[in-house]
This record gives structure tokens, C-alpha cells and sequence, in this order.
């Protein structure tokens, strides 16, 4: 089978690529998301790529590929350039939480929340992407790897080398941040009423 | 209405991520009629959930990254093995029966061409099939096993029933899979690849062969209405099953797919 890994041991760099290239873009993605650095994302993935291939043999066939491409990437970051990460967070996570709470016991939420509705194509922006920029790194993984690559939560938190229950708890939260952000860009741009958060 | 005994902040996540048996969604529903603080909680993450599958912007792979990556993969590892690359369909040899069937199917094709509009699904599955055979649409899963290709569309936003087909008795092989258009109207995708690496592309999707464009050549066995387009050289087959539309297609003789359809369909 052409999509196969070989089962006589010798890992096969054309059967690699033609499983692991098309992700590329995808570990990209999620490398710079983690770097917010262009050249160290570039790294990373080349250092995935390079690490993948020589352990080729052990990707199991029948599960996914992605997650299997993304748990090394994870891997590269941690190990490598984790420590230089600075998250420009400001507000803290359950600060923001508190504002989410007072929105949800608004008054005005019902009337809100279908104005919200309203906006769907006003978020073609990079409004989502800066929102997400806005999360804790590890807050911020949790939602890309199940809400945008549609991993699921065990492949998620096998990835991110962490318990289930926690990548549940971060996708929760983040979650909610990421609601209050949104929200209060759509006040800003009139897309719905209200005073800022 | 009474006041609920507690909220149900988990599984409203779980729900939300269809993580909940069929029980638990039912109990989770009525809870929600009655429960403000849920419903606004759910509201919230299912609005901010679809917000960010849908218009979240990916940065762009840099062109330079991947002939860099390619590079340094085949600088060192010089021995490769190069895969053959799948068959161009006149070097195929066809069954007499399919090569007469073809060719009066052919003929009637060419009576009615079907010039498929940009974005139509006839048009989209052309390209999937293109994308998969060049290997620019990646496989999510690599499997050959029909049940284990059925579980991951179960459980990565495929809200249907899948019926991964098994084509081993025509000599086709399950390839691999994987869901197109997640966060939209998921398409369940899946490869066979046949005698001489000729490959079949299978979608499934929840709508009404109804809404196809009109063009098709009409077929009709067991019961059952096929729908026949050709686009670009290549012959779609589409046919329904239930609330399911499902469709063939190959760059492959016509008839082939036509009969391929004829075996797999259910009325």
C-alpha cells in the first residue's frame, strides 16, 4: 500500500513525505503560534521533520498522522525554546474569567448575544488569530489543536503531554477568555452595544 | 419552572464537543430549558467554538521552508525508495466487459458533457480527487481496516453514520481517510486504490442528490438513481442513502466507477 509504512524496518523517505508534507503548513502554524517568531518556528518545524523521518518506523499505522507530527513539534518547543518564550500576558486568567461572569449575569445578554449571532461574517480578520495571541501558551495550544486542527481531546492532551482532565480544564477556560475578547471587539467595532468590558 | 439542584458546566462542554453518550445529551437539553446560567454558558463557548473554527487565519507556510525541509529529508537520507506514482488510466488494462460498457457509456457522457460550474460538488470532488492523488490533501488516517476508518469519523465531527465500503472483492483496497470541511458540513473522505495503483475517491455527506446541478447522465439499478458527471476527465457518481449522499469518483474508466457505485450502493 503506497500510503503504508514498510514493515521490513527500512523507513521509506518518499512514504514519509507523502504521509508528513501536507501537514506542514498546519505545524507551521502551530510552531510560530507557539515562537511568535517566524525564524524559530521555521526551525522548529524543520527540527520536527528531521526527528519524524528517523523514528518514522515507530508511527503506528492507524492512528493519526497530524497528532503524531504535532506531539514531536511540542516536543522540539519545550525542550528547546520553551525557556526564551516571554507570553505577553497581561491580564490574568481569572481576571478574566471574573469578566466573563459579570457578562453572563448581564441583564442585557439575551439582546447581546443575538447581536453576536449577527456578526458572522464580520470575523474574516486577524481578530481570532490576536484574541488566541492573547492566551497563555498552554491555554492557547488546547484550542488550537481541538477547535482548529479538530484533534480530539485525547489526541490533543497526548501531544501536549498532559492529563486529560487538564487539557479539558484549559480548553474550558480558554474557551471563555477567548468569548470575552471577541465580545469586546465586536463592541468596539458597534458590531453590538454595550460599554467595553 | 424550578430552580435546578446544580449546573451542568462539564457536560455542557462534553456536549459541546460530542463527548456525551445519547442519555446524557437528552439530560443535558432539558436541563438547559430550565437552567439561564447553562444556557448562556453554552451559548457563549458554541458561538466562541464556531467563531474560531470557521475565521481563525493560519499563517502562511513559507514557500522557501518546505524545499528547505525537503532538502535537508533527502540529503540524509540518500537511500530512498521512490514510490511509483499511480497509473494514468490508458495504461490500464480493463475487463472486456467494463471496456464495451465504457465506451457506450462514453459516448452518451460526450452527448451531455457536464461543465461543472466553480464550487459545485461535482466540481469540488474533481478537486479533492486531484488534491488526494497529487498528495497535497493529506490522508488523517492510514488504515485499510473499513471499521477502524468508520471510528474516526465517528469521533472527529462526523455526524452521520459512515459506511466505509469494502471493495476487496474488485480488487480495490482501503487506503485511508479523512473529514473534509470540518467545521462547515463534514465530509466523510476515503481512498481505495485498485489494480494498477488506480484510485477510487468515496465522499459522504448529509444532503439531497436533488440539490446537484442538473447535467448528470441518469443511471438507475436496484432501485436506485445514479447520478453520472464527468468533469475534467474524471466521472462522478452520486447516489443516496437516506439522509447520506454518497459519491464515487476516479479518473478511471467510466463504466468502472459506474459499476463500483452499482455494487455498494443500498436502497
Amino acid at each position: 500500500m503506497s500510503f503504508g509504512v514498510p514493515n521490513d524496518g527500512q523507513t521509506s523517505t518518499a512514504q514519509f513525505e507523502a504521509v508528513a508534507v501536507p501537514f506542514m503548513g498546519a505545524l507551521y502554524n502551530k510552531a510560530l503560534s507557539l515562537t511568535r517568531r517566524p525564524e524559530d518556528a521555521a526551525d522548529i518545524v524543520q527540527e520536527t521533520y528531521m526527528r519524524a523521518c528517523r523514528t518514522f518506523a515507530n508511527f503506528v499505522e492507524g492512528t493519526n498522522a497530524k497528532a503524531w507530527l504535532f506531539t514531536i513539534l511540542y516536543s522540539v518547543f519545550v525542550n528547546k525554546y520553551r525557556k526564551d518564550q516571554r507570553d505577553p500576558q497581561i491580564v490574568s486568567i481569572e481576571e478574566w474569567e471574573e469578566t466573563y461572569h459579570r457578562e453572563l449575569a448581564d441583564p442585557g445578554w439575551d439582546e447581546d448575544f443575538v447581536g453576536l449571532l449577527g456578526t458572522a461574517d464580520a470575523w474574516q480578520g486577524p481578530e481570532i488569530s490576536e484574541a488566541l495571541g492573547k492566551l497563555p501558551e498552554e491555554f492557547r495550544a488546547a484550542v488550537l489543536l481541538v477547535d482548529v486542527e479538530q484533534l480530539t481531546y485525547e489526541e490533543a492532551a497526548g501531544v501536549l503531554g498532559c492529563p486529560l482532565g487538564t487539557l479539558r480544564s484549559r480548553l474550558f477556560r480558554a474557551r471563555r477568555v477567548l468569548f470575552v475578547e471577541l465580545r469586546n471587539y465586536a463592541r468596539k467595532q458597534g458590531f453590538i452595544g454595550g460599554t467595553q468590558a | 419552572m424550578s430552580t435546578p439542584s446544580r449546573h451542568y458546566k462539564d457536560e455542557l462542554q462534553d456536549w459541546l464537543d460530542q463527548r456525551l453518550d445519547a442519555d446524557t445529551c437528552a439530560e443535558v437539553e432539558r436541563h438547559l430549558e430550565g437552567c439561564p446560567e447553562c444556557r448562556r454558558e453554552y451559548e457563549a463557548a458554541a458561538w466562541t467554538k464556531q467563531q474560531t473554527a470557521r475565521h481563525y487565519v493560519p499563517a502562511g507556510l513559507p514557500p522557501e521552508l518546505q524545499e528547505r525541509i525537503l532538502r535537508s529529508l533527502r540529503a540524509e537520507q540518500p537511500m530512498v525508495t521512490v514510490l511509483p506514482m499511480p497509473q494514468r488510466s490508458q495504461k490500464r488494462a480493463m475487463l472486456p466487459w467494463m471496456a464495451a460498457a465504457a465506451v457506450a457509456v462514453l459516448a452518451a457522457v460526450l452527448t451531455a458533457v457536464y461543465l461543472g460550474r466553480p464550487g459545485s460538488l461535482p466540481e469540488t470532488f474533481a478537486a479533492d480527487y486531484r488534491a488526494v492523488e497529487a498528495r497535497s490533501l493529506a490522508l488523517e488516517l492510514v488504515t485499510n481496516d473499513v471499521k477502524a476508518m468508520e471510528s474516526f469519523f465517528a469521533t472527529h465531527g462526523v455526524s452521520f453514520n459512515t459506511r466505509v465500503f469494502d471493495l476487496g472483492m474488485m480488487k480495490y483496497q482501503l487506503v485511508g481517510g479523512r473529514v473534509q470541511a470540518p467545521s462547515d458540513r463534514p465530509r466523510a473522505l476515503f481512498v481505495y486504490e485498485g489494480p494498477n495503483k488506480q484510485q477510487v475517491v468515496c465522499q459522504m455527506y448529509l444532503g439531497k442528490v436533488g440539490d446537484l446541478p442538473s447535467g448528470a447522465i441518469v443511471r438507475q439499478n436496484n432501485g436506485i438513481s445514479f447520478q453520472v458527471y464527468t468533469v475534467k476527465g474524471m466521472t462522478a457518481v452520486f447516489w443516496q442513502e437516506g439522509a447520506v449522499v454518497c459519491a464515487l469518483v476516479s479518473n478511471g474508466g467510466a463504466e468502472e466507477v459506474i459499476q463500483l457505485a452499482f455494487a455498494k450502493a443500498m436502497p
